[in-house]
């Protein structure tokens, strides 16, 4: 599903963020990415969603080599991988339920289409009885919920979580994991860029090590300090 | 784009200039003062234009034959600067030395004697009418290759001079129109900047989940559009209102109506409305670039 062959990646400033990465994550699996601050686990998720373009190799998306995509390509490649972030990213002014149909309203789905998919996305992630409250009425669990239904209202393949729990506390991280995890179930390819140790360590998972832009380790059923 | 996308749209480019506030009426007004300017300025050229188009209309060009040269072969040289320069001849007429004569003397007032008639000074001459008046200089020199030709006049001078003074008029107005309009649409794509200042989270989202560019584009050029045809809207109703007035004004001095109203024939509804439609599109266009602009910046950094 995700393929880095032989990737760097420097930013216009002279900062090498990655370097040498080979990895590949096959369809359906969860991958956390863990390592220090600094390492470079933004800047691979970025190449995977073309906030970035890498330096040098090739970042295969379900096939497509995504770093050669043109401008006018870039859309269709967000509409086949969901994004979350540590802050939410929500719309202040807009409802839970209007912050989730404007991911669909703004790719030209129809309102038909959106009145059946905007309640599933927050059935799935448990926040049907919020729909109408607006994102400063929610706690920070709700709110990053409420991201995810978003970034998977148009059921993409793929979601890419940039620390996704780095604002909670560890019982609501918890619970958003095991959301995740729900979430992969269903057959989404997931990965988790994460300084959660314990979060790591109990959901025993694959885990792929950063360290200073390159893969230190690569294990299945992996723990934070491999 | 369907009709959801474009109710999206329009209810987005409200709410953002409704925000804007200030800087949209800011934006409004210097867009209307530069598009009266313009709207002026073309009024001016556009009466330019009609007038030398009259001018030139009445222009025919005079062959005056050698003196003894008969009527006949007048009508020769005529015939044969026809076929010469296919198309650009209309019509022609030969005119007698008598004619020319009683037209003397009747221009004179005075009767012309039967000493006069029999030592008639005057040369047979032909007058032509050009299909295309602007094409006299080539008529003027076939005309004088003929040994039978004295002279050939046109009505050249003024008709040069309404045509420099045109393509200075065209020079100036591209000055005019790069300034002005260069100012109007830099005021505009301030405003959307400040819009997208203001939205920046929303077009963050929108680029993030897979939104095309053009329909992130799509409320700021409606935005900018907007403060471009309003501008129009305003300068060129206060463009029209004086105009009218300036008219009104000069046609109340009788002794000077004809001279005056052949200055300024440019004034009936339909002349007026398509001067103040042609702002209109100018302003939607300065505001479409100038939302471009500043969209473009945003996205592209
Ligand atoms: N836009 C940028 N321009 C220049 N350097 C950058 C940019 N973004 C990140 N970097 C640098 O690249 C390196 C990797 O950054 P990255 O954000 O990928 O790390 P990270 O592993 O996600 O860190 P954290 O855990 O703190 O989020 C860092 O040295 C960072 O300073
Ligand atoms: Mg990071």
């Amino acid at each position: 599903m995700i393929r880095f062959v032989d990737v760097s990646l420097a930013y216009p400033n002279g900062t090498v963020a990655l370097r040498n990465i080979d990895l590949a994550i096959e369809k359906g699996e969860f991958v956390f990415l863990v390592g220090p601050s600094g390492m470079g686990k933004s800047s691979l998720l970025k190449l995977v969603y073309r906030e970035e373009r890498p330096s040098r190799g090739q970042v295969l998306v379900a096939g497509r080599d995504v770093s050669r995509l043109s401008r006018k390509q870039v859309p269709a490649l967000r509409r086949s991988v969901g994004v979350i972030f540590q802050d939410f990213r929500l719309l202040p002014q807009r409802t839970v339920s209007e912050n989730v149909g404007f991911a669909l309203d703004v790719i030209g789905c129809p309102k038909r289409e959106k009145h059946r998919r905007v309640p599933r996305a927050l059935d799935l992630v448990g926040l049907s009885h919020k729909a109408d409250a607006y994102p400063d009425e929610l706690s920070g669990g709700e709110q990053q919920r409420v991201s995810i239904a978003r970034a998977l209202v148009n059921n993409p393949p793929i979601l890419l979580a940039d620390e996704p729990t780095g604002n909670l506390d560890p019982e609501t991280s918890w619970t958003i994991m095991q959301l995740l995890a729900k979430i992969n179930v269903k057959g989404t390819t997931v990965v988790v860029a994460t300084h959660d140790r314990d979060v790591v360590d109990r959901m025993s998972r694959r885990v792929v090590t950063l360290d200073q832009g390159s893969i230190k380790d690569d294990r299945e059923r992996g723990a934070y300090d491999a | 784009m369907s009709l959801r996308s474009i109710e999206f749209h329009f209810v987005e480019a409200m709410t953002n200039i409704r925000r804007n506030g200030l800087m949209s009426i800011s934006a409004v007004t210097n867009s209307a003062a530069c598009l009266f300017v313009l709207g002026a300025f073309m009024v001016g050229w556009w009466n330019l234009a009609r007038m030398h188009q009259r001018v030139a209309s009445e222009t025919r060009v005079l062959v005056f034959m050698r003196r003894g040269v008969p009527v006949e072969e007048a009508e020769a040289t005529a015939q044969s600067l026809t076929e010469r320069l296919p198309g650009v001849i209309r019509s022609y007429k030969i005119v007698t030395p008598e004619e020319s004569l009683s037209r003397v003397c009747q221009s004179l007032g005075i009767q012309p004697d039967e000493g006069l008639r029999k030592r008639n000074p005057l040369p047979a001459s032909i007058e032509i009418e050009l299909v295309r008046p602007q094409e006299y200089a080539m008529v003027v020199t076939a005309a004088s290759d003929s040994q039978r030709v004295d002279e050939v006049k046109a009505g050249q001078k003024v008709l040069e001079n309404l045509m420099a003074l045109k393509r200075l008029g065209i020079a100036v107005g591209a000055a005019l129109v790069f300034l002005l309009g260069a100012a109007a649409l830099l005021t505009i794509s301030n405003t959307i900047r400040l819009t997208i200042y203001a939205r920046r989270r929303e077009i963050d989202i929108m680029q993030l989940v897979g939104a095309t560019q053009s329909f992130i584009r799509a409320p700021f050029t409606l935005e900018g559009m907007f403060h471009g045809v309003a501008g129009a809207a305003v300068g060129g109703a206060i463009l029209i209102a004086s105009y009218v007035n300036l008219r009104l004004w000069v046609t109340s001095d009788q002794s000077l109506l004809p001279f005056l109203e052949g200055l300024l024939s440019v004034g009936t509804v339909s002349d007026l409305a398509l001067c103040w439609g042609v702002l209109m599109v100018a302003g939607a266009a300065f505001g479409a670039v100038g939302s471009w602009l500043s969209v473009t910046r945003y996205l592209h950094a």
